[in-house]
């Protein structure tokens, strides 16, 4: 039975990976791991001895790295420099210890923050958090600017790699991308540790540090700037920088489940090069290419609401919803999918059903 | 044969969009011929595309209007070898051949091509028309999976247009200069979950030039949309003279006319100095980053669901009631039902995103923490926070919720009826645009709650048609059919729910858009009410002809009526044909097994053998409908027995008319030549009391003599060429019926033949294809047409109205209307169908047995004679040589004669006529239904210079690619081909075998048929090679096909195989040197052609 308990952790431990790295690279609605089920009630035992060792958890997330090595290449050693320099050496070294042992039950990436549940000594695991302060709106449009501006910070991120000197580039914004020291990480345990860092915080710190060093773009996300904005704001200003004279729109969207998925280099189709994939695929078949009047009139431009110009009394939004309609009316009165005149017409004419067809014979 | 090839110039059409800019560009067969072989230069021009002035002037020969002809130059990334730039797939099929055959492509390089450049804004009507001159006359011009690919995408481009889906947008470059346009909006799920397959689905080639883009699909596609709307968006402005809004106004003043100005007039750029440029930016930017904004967490949203008002006194069970079909006489309760002051309510709750079960209602949400919660395992920080952030959110889009915004804790809000009606109807799909959750009531958008007008029809009772009393299968069909008068009217309907005039417009004048019948709510729009009263006013019902309320059963729209056309319900006989849920309400139902009303039928005493479960089902429906006056099509798939279906219906007319002491009128049978044979030998086989005539060869009767001896027969068998020379005899001839088999013969109704067989007269008409009629629709309406003629209107409407809807644009609802149309006609079964499918073996195997051209008569006789005459001279191993030779030699003659005469050669001669040999004009047939039913199949062979010949023809009739492996390919390339034909999107269905190389070893369960083209006389060689589709991993049936030419030593051998004998015993052991061994006479007896071997289409 405590066999089975401890199984089910492990099983949602073990996807762990997956998510961390699925929900930095998607947008916004990241995805979950399925939810935890509920544990069992544990019945209330009178107080116990605190044991000294914590207690073990199989299949528990575990730092790669041996004692005495470094932990993640040099993004990881970096974001952990800061807690090996601002929190005591004891809780340090029990954190790495806890991480070593792989007392961390679970590991995720959501909301901006780290989720953890840590198992300490205590029958009760403990639920531990780390965020770091994101980049305000204004702020990630001067990132992402300054980013596309050096091509070569650029051409390194959209291959998926952090280019070592990144951190000058946000030193002149007044920015950081690295918490200046462990205060800059904000760090939430229900262990009740007077210490503002305890040794699960280490623990799930070192542990990021190590995911960090594969997910280039997880020290982003944890700033509130997912990978896919990032690749996507990058993709357009680097469009933009390419064009010379051309230009690129000044909001490019997120086409969830396009503008983010990477595309085959052409080379790769070399086998292909003459196919057809929608002969094949009979989701492209059921695309409704049917050119109709909409449902709802001017549908985007209620969502959009009033003019961003508040200041001037031109009515933009008027002027708008006449274009629409313009616009609607005329592909329609062009293009509208054929109407049933052509068929009601017949009904009325060459109903000679039993009759031979003179037309065909004509054709 | 070659001069003809290059005489007729074949052109392929590709389409690339580089910059923004679309280039329509020529490749030409004659420019391929004439290409100099050699290393590949860089953007060099393409050795065998047309000079852009060229294609212009071509296009516009094939009537396609190219306007003032403007050309543009693009550079496109094309797969090369060291021979050169490799010609496209569809080029090199024409010469039957592959890519690889021109030099093994090594990469890809840049070349220049130069080609048509239509306008922006005239794009779709381009790329149309392109494909509607494939295959015009003149020349051969082929378009590109690109040229498709961007017709497709330039439609979707109108479609975001009519709907609405674009926004103003600005556009910055390099430098910081500023432009307005049109931009589509692509980011809503249901707009992006197109893109993504449109995307997903685009053509390599489509993305071959080389620009900014990089060949990354998307942005190729988004640049093609985003140009076309803009180029259309400004097209449609500019007609309207809308750039005089603000003519007259100060751009430099006010930064919002500066925008409108750009969007309106030619002149797209806003001139402004640098910070007012970067503050504009800023504030559309965020303004259009609105549609896109989402609530503050990402795991959980607002969910806004829409409550029925709590109607007292109303049993639930009357609700209940009204979804049964027995409901739909019972009397319409509106009295009490009708609440003067409903209460609907909207309540607020919080929806986990990815887990849509998973919802806190808002009361609960005041009552947790402050902090984080965990819900079902899920984290949810600071709720309240949240509920009231989606709040203010969705108020944004729904100002009505800006009311409760003031409340400490909103948990819903009330709406009287009007309200409730108008946010299903205006603000659910904006909210749901917008990234919010919305729940309706289950009527709400669901068929069952639509007003509409159904067409009710009466007819008298099935069994009074099929009373053998009543007058014997063909007495009265004439009154029947699709001019028989029916009794209809029309009813106002409400889902199952009939209404009538007074009880509807009692329902109307309460004015309320969303009224309760049955215990159920129905939305009425206000608009339709009018319409509704006045259309049954001016329809009140009568006779008319079953063809015509078909169509407006079908195929009329709300345009006519005013109300949608909920479908037809019919009584009697009519009701049988429809079967039992009929109409629109089920879009779903296909051509399939539906028909189940039919009275079910014995099989008939003089048919010898078994008819499995869905055959006796086929020939219930066939005399069903031959009853009736129809005529019908059966299009089972190939290797369920339509054959056998038939000869039993035939066999129930000879049963009958020997019942009734009379001779049974005569059948025609139309057939291709490839099939004559299997015919007379099922007929043989299944009904050996049919008198079958064969109308064919020189010798056939004509005149008066023909019609005496058709009157003699049971059924007359010809062909298609022969129908039509023999035609003017043959109509004169009283049929019972006609039947045509592979109906899509007549594909061409135009063509000779199809007029000929539409002008014999039988009042039983029936049509065999086992090509997926409904994908075809040039077919479908020839073959309809032939069964009951004029009931789709002429071929012009037919297309304007449905071709190119359905088979360009995929249009759903015109598909569905044609559906509907032709369904009662068209009985399909496939294999995998769940009634089929359990009366099927695992293993299906049947023999083709096909004839010699006279070309391969004449070899073959001259083979056999100087074998003879050599043999009667010799002894000992030489004689055993000689034999050996001349046999492989007529093996050779009855697969093509180009295999024994070598004429087939050269890299871009002409591919190999099928025509020359009776196998291979089948094998092109069988393999084409095939592909068109979307499987995957084996070809095998002995010879490997058949398999080269084969490949050619199957490429170059069929336009696939085909994979070829023989003792000759490497392991790497054999690996490659295995996978390629596993995978199902490589487009590449046929594989070849020569049957040593690809006997052993292979796993190919991606096929579910097997051809063995010729043979090897070793059931255990064969049967080896078969199991590479049917082993371990297959889940389908798969069809085995064993071809055997009739009269020559393939047949004779067969024949000693089936026979089981000693004989036998020694063919399958030794291989063919059992035949060295054989006497002079035994040689001649085995080898001598006989007179049924022949058969030339003419």
């Amino acid at each position: 039975m405590a066999d089975q308990e401890e199984r089910k952790p492990d099983a949602s431990a073990n996807d762990v990976p997956k998510a961390i790295d699925a929900a930095s690279r998607l947008s916004g609605d990241a995805p979950r791991p399925p939810p935890e089920r509920p544990r069992p009630h544990q019945p209330y035992r009178p107080t116990k001895k605190v044991p000294a060792k914590p207690r073990r958890v199989r299949g528990g997330i575990k730092l790669a790295s041996k004692e005495g090595e470094p932990i993640g290449d040099w993004i990881g050693q970096r974001f952990l420099r800061v807690i090996e320099d601002g929190v005591p050496g004891a809780v340090v070294r029990e954190g790495l210890e806890y991480g070593r042992l792989g007392q961390t039950r679970r590991l995720e990436f959501e909301g901006g923050e780290i989720h953890a549940s840590v198992q300490g000594r205590r029958q009760r695991s403990y639920s531990t958090s780390l965020a770091l302060e994101a980049f305000s709106p204004e702020d990630r449009e001067r990132v992402v600017d300054a980013l596309a501006e050096q091509s070569r910070y650029a051409a390194k991120l959209l291959a998926g790699e952090l280019p070592p000197n990144i951190e000058d580039l946000f030193a002149p914004l007044g920015l950081k991308l690295f918490p200046g020291g462990a205060k800059e990480i904000a760090i939430k345990c229900d262990c009740g540790a007077e210490e503002p860092f305890c040794k699960h915080g280490v623990c799930v710190a070192a542990l990021l540090a190590e995911r960090m060093s594969t997910d280039a773009f997880l020290i982003f996300a944890l700033r509130g700037l997912p990978g896919d904005l990032l690749i996507d704001a990058l993709r357009q200003k680097r469009a933009i920088a390419g064009l010379g004279s051309e230009s690129a729109p000044v909001h490019l969207s997120h086409v969830p489940g396009v503008s983010e998925v990477a595309c085959d280099p052409l080379e790769q189709e070399l086998g292909r090069f003459w196919t057809d994939p929608s002969r094949e695929d009979p989701e492209a078949g059921a695309i409704d290419l049917g050119v109709q009047a909409p449902q709802v009139s001017h549908a985007l431009l209620r969502r959009l609401g009033p003019s961003p110009f508040t200041e001037s009394r031109f009515r933009l939004v008027g002027l708008l919803a006449t274009c629409y309609d313009l616009v609607s009316e005329h592909v329609l009165k062009l293009h509208a999918t054929p109407g049933s005149d052509v068929i009601a017409g017949e009904l009325e004419g060459d109903v000679g059903i039993g009759d031979e067809d003179d037309d065909a014979d004509d054709a | 044969m070659i001069q003809q090839q290059e005489a007729a110039e074949t052109l392929v059409a590709h389409a690339n969009v580089a910059s923004g800019e679309l280039v329509i560009w020529l490749e030409s067969s004659s420019g391929l011929l004439q290409r100099n072989e050699g290393p590949p230069v860089d953007e060099a021009p393409h050795p065998f595309a047309l000079s852009g002035e060229d294609a212009a002037r071509r296009l516009s020969a094939a009537r396609i209007d190219v306007g003032e002809g403007v050309t543009a130059v693009a550079m496109v990334a094309l797969p090369r070898s060291d021979r050169g730039v490799a010609p496209s797939a569809p080029l090199a099929r024409v010469f039957g051949r592959a890519v690889e055959d021109f030099g093994e492509p090594s990469g890809l390089g840049p070349v220049r091509v130069e080609g048509w450049a239509p306008e922006a804004s005239r794009w779709a009507e381009a790329l149309d028309a392109l494909l509607e001159s494939e295959g015009a006359a003149g020349y051969r011009l082929i378009c590109a999976p690109s040229v498709a690919f961007f017709a497709r995408a330039a439609m979707f481009g109108l479609h975001l247009l009519a709907q609405q889906r674009f926004v103003p947008m600005l556009y910055q470059d390099a430098s910081g200069h500023l432009s307005g346009a049109w931009a589509p909006w692509l980011s809503d799920s249901t707009t992006a979950g197109q893109v993504a397959s449109f995307v997903k689905s685009m053509p390599p080639s489509a993305r071959a030039a080389i620009d900014e883009c990089d060949h990354d699909a998307w942005r190729m596609f988004d640049s093609f949309v985003s140009k076309q709307v803009d180029a259309i968006g400004r097209r449609a402005l500019a007609a309207e003279d809308m750039h005089e809004v603000v003519e007259d106004l100060d751009t430099d003043a006010d930064a919002q006319v500066a925008w409108a100005s750009s969007l309106l007039t030619s002149e797209r750029e806003i001139k402004a100095p640098a910070p007012t440029r970067t503050e504009i930016a800023r504030r559309v930017r965020r303004w259009i980053g609105v549609l896109e904004e989402r609530g503050k967490s990402s795991a959980w949203r607002l969910l806004l669901r829409l409550n029925e008002p709590i109607i007292t006194g109303e049993a639930q069970a009357d609700g209940e009631a009204a979804g049964d079909a027995s409901a739909q006489t019972t009397a319409i309760d509106l009295a009490d039902a009708q609440p003067d002051a409903a209460e609907w309510s909207i309540s607020f709750h919080l929806q986990s995103v990815e887990h849509e079960d998973i919802v806190v209602d808002a009361a609960d949400v005041w009552m947790l923490s402050r902090e984080a919660v965990s819900i079902q395992g899920l984290s949810l920080e600071a709720p309240q926070e949240l509920l009231l952030g989606e709040l203010a959110r969705a108020a944004r889009v729904y100002k009505k919720l800006e009311g409760v915004l003031d409340d400490n804790e909103p948990i819903e809000m009330i709406l009287e009826t009007e309200q409730a009606y108008a946010f299903l109807r205006e603000q659910r799909p904006l909210l749901i645009e917008q990234g919010f959750g919305v729940e309706s009531p289950g009527w709400w958008s669901s068929p069952a709650g639509r007003l509409g007008v159904r067409l009710k029809i009466d007819s008298d009772p099935v069994e009074a048609m099929m009373d053998p009393q009543s007058g014997g299968a063909a007495a009265s069909g004439a009154q029947l059919g699709l001019s028989a008068l029916v009794g209809y009217h029309w009813e106002i309907a409400i889902g199952d729910t009939t209404l009538t005039l007074h009880e509807f417009e009692k329902l109307a004048s309460k004015g309320s858009p969303l009224v309760r019948v049955n215990g159920r709510w129905v939305e009425i729009r206000p608009e339709d009410v009018q319409a509704a009263i006045k259309f049954i006013g001016t329809n009140p019902g009568g006779e008319m002809k079953l063809a015509e309320a078909m169509r407006l059963a079908y195929a009329s729209d709300a345009r006519e009526t005013g109300l949608p056309v909920l479908g037809l319900e019919a009584t009697g006989w009519v009701a049988s044909i429809f079967g039992e849920t009929p109409g629109l309400s089920s879009p779903g139902a296909g051509m399939g097994d539906s028909n189940t009303e039919v009275p079910t039928l014995e099989t008939p005493s003089g048919f010898r053998g078994t008819l499995r479960p869905y055959q006796l089902r086929g020939l219930s429906w066939l005399a069903f409908l031959e009853r009736v006056g129809f005529g019908a099509c059966l299009a089972d798939d190939m290797g369920l027995g339509k054959t056998i279906q038939l000869l039993a219906l035939l066999a129930r007319d000879r049963d009958a008319a020997e019942e009734a002491g009379t001779k049974m009128p005569p059948t025609l049978l139309v057939a291709p030549m490839s099939v004559i044979g299997n015919w007379l030998r099922e007929a043989k086989r299944f009904t050996p009391d049919l008198k079958v005539l064969l109308h064919h060869g020189a010798e056939r009767a004509q005149g008066d003599e023909l019609i005496a001896s058709v009157m003699a027969h049971d059924m007359v068998v010809t062909t298609y060429a022969l129908a039509h020379r023999d035609a003017e005899t043959l109509s004169l001839a009283p049929w019972a019926r006609v039947v045509l088999d592979e109906a899509q013969f007549i594909k061409n109704p135009a063509a000779k033949q199809s007029v000929a067989v539409r002008s014999f007269t039988a009042d039983r008409r029936i049509a065999l294809t086992g090509t997926p009629v409904e994908n075809r629709l040039s077919e479908l309406w020839s073959i309809m047409d032939f069964l009951n003629p004029g009931y789709l209107g002429s071929p012009g409407n037919f297309r304007k109205r449905f071709s190119v809807p359905i088979e360009r644009y995929r249009d759903q609802h015109r598909s569905r209307q044609l559906r509907g149309l032709v369904r009662p006609f068209v009985l399909r079964r496939v294999k995998t169908d769940p009634t089929v499918v359990a009366d099927l073996p695992e293993k299906l195997e049947t023999k083709e047995y096909t004839h010699l051209t006279t070309e391969q008569a004449q070899l073959y006789e001259n083979c056999v004679k100087r074998m003879l005459s050599e043999v009667e001279q010799t002894e000992g191993i030489h004689r055993r040589g000689i034999v050996l030779a001349a046999l492989i030699r007529l093996k050779q003659i009855c697969n093509h004669p180009s295999q024994v005469l070598g004429d087939h050669h050269g890299l871009t001669g002409s591919s190999p006529d099928p025509s020359r040999s009776g196998k291979c004009t089948r094998l092109m047939e069988m393999v084409s239904e095939v592909l068109a039913e979307g499987e995957r199949t084996l070809i095998f062979t002995q010879f490997r210079q058949m398999g080269h010949i084969l490949a050619s023809m199957l490429r170059h009739q069929l336009g696939e690619e085909v994979l070829f492996l023989h003792g000759g390919t490497s392991k790497t390339a054999r690996e490659q081909m295995v996978d390629q034909f596993q995978d199902p999107k490589s487009g590449k269905p046929i594989l070849l075998l020569s049957l040593k190389a690809g006997g052993v070893g292979l796993n190919l369960t991606a096929a579910t048929h097997v051809f063995h083209f010729d043979r090897w006389w070793n059931p255990a060689v064969e049967n080896q090679a078969t199991d590479r589709a049917y082993r371990i991993g297959q889940t389908r049936t798969v069809h085995v096909h064993k071809f055997v030419v009739r009269g020559t030593l393939e047949e004779r051998i067969d024949e000693m195989i089936e026979s089981k004998t000693e004989l036998a015993e020694n063919i399958i052991g030794q291989g063919e040197r059992w035949l060295t061994e054989l006497d002079m006479d035994q040689l001649k007896d085995i080898l001598a052609l006989r007179a049924d071997a022949i058969g030339d289409e003419e």
